[in-house]
């Protein structure tokens, strides 16, 4: 059932996954106030996903680490990247400013728009337990492009 | 040391290594004696994968957590609807995290997605769900357009290529 993985996940009620999933899903839906879900809520980029993806080669990243390169990136801003990502990544969330993609076993995955030195684009997300979004790929189309 | 209580792996041996087990992993005694105990672990790694494998007591150390009720509940129906003894390894985990992995199937799962028998994308995950990891097809050429997706794959369905 895909959906035993949105158990303990924050949406807005207004964007969040349909209700019931399946015929005799006995899922309950929790009001929880926005006060609270800004104390908890919380996004985390792998510092990996930089270093380990986007700017190892083009064979892996696929045409990423040019990308990022030509905005002026390198290796040496992952850590930068990192800290821009999940601030930007996690204020988008609170406000709603998601895109609710694929949800299955791995969980519901969260397209949320990223703006880079002018460059806008979406990074993919996935949605853990009590707030927590999660960086799955850094970059995952550009905006005004059907995702 | 008594059924359900929740364990963390203290010592380990030829014979764990060999199950893929390792130190301070956590399991749920299933059953136990004055020497041994059948003990539920879950694949870190492959979340879904479970063994239930005999440990001498003495490799054990019992947690202060306390299993909730409904759990034993539903671990006791489970136990009722199925013969779970007879997994007693976890399987590892051959795909990790940032491989280069090929698809090998042609599958409307994927097809869906933009995405073919023979595409070549990068696991962006270092655990897989029910045997399903999220792999990134996606590309970007050198006009700057984006194709592909990030989708959950089948781990039986890739062939790690680098």
């Amino acid at each position: 059932m895909t959906c035993t993985s949105l158990d303990g996940c924050y949406f807005l009620e207004s964007n969040m996954p349909k209700q019931p999933q399946h015929d005799n899903c006995d899922c309950k839906k929790l009001q929880i106030s926005v006060s609270f879900v800004k104390t908890k809520a919380f996004s985390e980029c792998s510092i990996e996903k930089f270093l380990g993806y986007v700017f190892t080669d083009d064979e892996k990243s696929k045409g990423k680490k040019s990308l990022f390169e030509s905005w002026g990136y390198t290796k040496e801003n992952a850590y930068e990247l990192q800290k821009e990502y999940q601030n930007q990544a996690l204020k988008e969330y609170l406000n709603g400013n998601y895109i609710l993609k694929d949800l299955d076993r791995n969980g519901q995955r969260l397209a949320i728009g990223i703006n880079l030195k002018g460059n806008s684009f979406y990074a993919g997300w996935m949605v853990d337990v009590e707030g927590k979004i999660r960086n799955t790929t850094p970059f995952g189309g550009w905006i005004n492009e059907k995702i | 040391m008594k059924k359900f209580d929740l364990i963390k792996l203290i010592n380990i041996n030829e014979e764990y290594k060999s199950k893929n087990l390792y130190i301070n992993l956590h399991g749920i005694i299933i059953e136990t004696n004055s020497d041994y105990s059948n003990v539920l672990f879950f694949n870190e790694s492959n979340h879904g994968d479970f063994a239930i494998i005999k440990i001498e007591n003495k490799d054990l150390s019992i947690e202060k957590e306390q299993l909730p009720s409904e759990y034993k509940n539903e671990l006791l129906n489970k136990f009722k609807s199925k013969n779970l003894l007879n997994k007693v390894k976890l399987e590892p985990l051959e795909i990790k995290e940032f491989d280069i992995v090929e698809l090998l199937v042609e599958d409307e799962k994927y097809t869906k997605f933009g995405i073919h028998k023979g595409d070549t994308g990068c696991v962006m995950e270092n655990y897989a769900v029910q045997n399903y990891i999220l792999v990134d097809f996606s590309r970007i050429n050198a006009n700057n357009e984006f194709y592909g997706d990030c989708i959950s794959v089948n781990i039986k369905d890739l062939k790690k290529i680098k």
